[in-house]
């Protein structure tokens, strides 16, 4: 245990230094802010259309006009472009954090040193995994801040202790999500013999997860894709993407991030369901997740067990 | 005297090729032990197995009386290695990488050890800078560093002046011998370096193609070979045999 954590704070400390690791802070605060701004310009364009429909209504000499519908949006869902940010870039992000952390051991030799230290092969995937976690953790936890105070700042109602807490079970979703593809990128960056290979490999069943999967476990309705309003899907007509979606919807794991953040958020159709009910409904699906995460864990700590150090080369 | 290296048999295959052949070798306490051997002649794989890094296909190795592949923790906490090019971590400083290993090597002290460390290799004053501002010779020094932090009975070391300059070299050599006389730390050292050698060891191995085909000491190699003016000369005329 003292060796994982002395590994955890050397991956923590070496990750914070460096760039990558700042981009990708910098990038989900801006995509976070991009979120909130996005979602109030889009609450203010609907107020205006709604106010100048009612105008116009009005001056045709109509009385009977409906009530605002946008007052009872939360404000939850102006940060529901976030589902597509974290599931298409946040993903990928992760991919290279967990690449990094193990082939710049690989690449610098210091995993020859560390073997020939009493410590077990496991104690540095835990260590390094529980590095990975921390910081992913603490930039989605910094995502999650801005994003709380922006709506203090843009001209949204103010979000209320439900409408946080919805929101930072969001974001630990976003996070366990995000820490399934760094161990994906950890994963193949023990295995890999290049560099190129070691990030190309993640990123093909990112493609698969993120794109493929989600069409044929959803019947290939793209507009559910991209939209977690679950009024816009289609019923599945086809014999093929019938039984697609029976055999392959459990395992879509997109798809499951962007039902259960759909629900927390809500949406402008429907409105977030409340916590509880949310992660009881999606139990499954947030087992499924872990188990992957735990699955490419395993892998890792068998891949370095049978890991040759001496005969390691790594081409770019 | 029980040696503090043996090896019995020592083989390692990679599919059909043989790296190392029944490699029998013994080395006492105290010695500074030259492997020589041209590129692939096995020398980095007979580091790699001492050090538990690899399994050998068959026959045994021991470190001070601990099997390698049975006892490997008991090995692990009586050696110290420095791999040919290791870097480290560029973005931490010198006391941050020294802490990190010597806490893995289960230093009662890290500290203390980490003073002592650079003191003995002279880097006193430059632990919080990073370690990426530093020339490659200066790199080996901090390698040979965190090598000895937990006061290893025995040093390995694969090719350690590789890639250095001439200031590098001495400076090391003189680390080298100075952890032998010192400490009494046995060291075992790959090289290809026929100078650095005969500056530094006391015994001398040459493998060729996975076999050992010399063991002595520098002493009695000299004498053996006293018609060659050199150790360049007797290392090629072993070779050539």
């Amino acid at each position: 245990m003292k060796n994982t954590l002395t590994i955890t704070f050397a991956e923590i400390k070496s990750l914070f230094r460096e760039r990558i690791v700042y981009s990708i802070t910098l990038v989900f605060i801006l995509m976070s802010m991009a979120s909130s701004f996005i979602g109030w310009s889009t609450f203010t364009t609907a107020n205006a259309v709604y106010k100048s429909s009612v105008v116009f209504l009005q001056g045709q000499g109509i009385t009977n006009i409906a009530s605002n519908p946008l007052l009872k949006i939360s404000t939850l869902t102006s940060f529901d472009n976030l589902i597509i940010y974290i599931s298409l870039i946040g993903a990928l992000l992760a991919i290279i954090v967990g690449h990094h952390s193990m082939m710049h051991e690989r690449k610098s030799g210091i995993l020859q040193v560390l073997f020939t230290r009493p410590v077990t092969k496991k104690s540095v995937i835990f260590g390094k995994v529980l590095g990975l976690s921390i910081t992913i953790f603490s930039i989605v936890g910094i995502t999650a801040l801005i994003s709380i105070l922006s709506s203090y700042f843009l001209p949204l109602t103010p979000l209320n202790f439900s409408d946080i807490s919805h929101l930072l079970v969001f974001f630990f979703i976003s996070f366990l999500y995000m820490l399934f593809f760094a161990v994906i990128g950890l994963y193949f960056a023990i295995n890999a013999k290049s560099q190129s290979l070691a990030l190309f490999l993640p990123v093909c069943i990112w493609v698969g997860i993120t794109f493929i999967l989600p069409e044929l476990g959803t019947g290939l309705t793209p507009t559910a894709l991209l939209n977690p309003v679950t009024l816009l899907q289609l019923p599945i007509l086809d014999t093929f993407f019938q039984v697609s979606q029976k055999l392959l919807a459990p395992f879509s794991l997109a798809w499951h991030y962007y039902t259960i953040s759909g629900e927390l958020l809500g949406s402008s159709f429907t409105a977030s369901l409340p916590i509880l009910k949310v992660l009881m409904k999606n139990i499954l699906q947030i087992l499924t997740l872990l188990g992957g995460t735990f699955i490419f864990l395993f892998l890792s700590i068998k891949s370095l067990e049978r890991f040759d150090s001496k005969g390691d080369v790594v081409n770019e | 005297m029980k040696p503090i290296i043996s090896t019995n048999n020592l083989t390692k295959k990679y599919k059909d090729d043989i790296a190392l052949n029944h490699l029998n070798l013994e080395i006492n306490k105290g010695e500074i032990f030259g492997f020589l051997g041209h590129n692939g002649a096995g020398k980095t794989t007979t580091v790699s197995i001492l050090t538990t890094l690899i399994a050998p296909t068959s026959g045994a190795a021991s470190i001070c009386g601990y099997d390698t592949q049975t006892e490997g923790l008991e090995v692990q906490k009586r050696i110290g290695y420095l791999p040919e090019n290791v870097k480290f971590y560029d973005n931490l400083t010198v006391y941050e990488n020294l802490e990190y290993l010597a806490k893995l090597s289960g230093t009662d002290n890290p500290k203390g050890k980490i003073d002592e460390a650079l003191k003995f290799i002279d880097f006193t004053g430059y632990e919080n800078k990073k370690l990426g501002e530093f020339s490659k010779g200066m790199r080996q020094r901090i390698g040979i560093a965190q090598a000895i932090l937990h006061d290893p009975e025995v040093l390995f070391l694969d090719e350690p002046t590789s890639g250095l300059d001439p200031m590098g070299i001495k400076k090391l050599r003189e680390i080298i011998i100075k952890l032998n006389k010192e400490k009494g730390m046995t060291i075992f050292m790959n090289t290809h370096l026929l100078s650095e050698v005969a500056k530094t060891c006391t015994t001398i191995g040459v493998l060729n193609h996975g076999n050992l085909i010399y063991l002595d000491s520098l002493e009695n190699t000299m004498k053996k070979f006293k018609d060659e003016s050199s150790l360049e000369e007797i290392y090629f005329s072993m070779e050539n045999k």
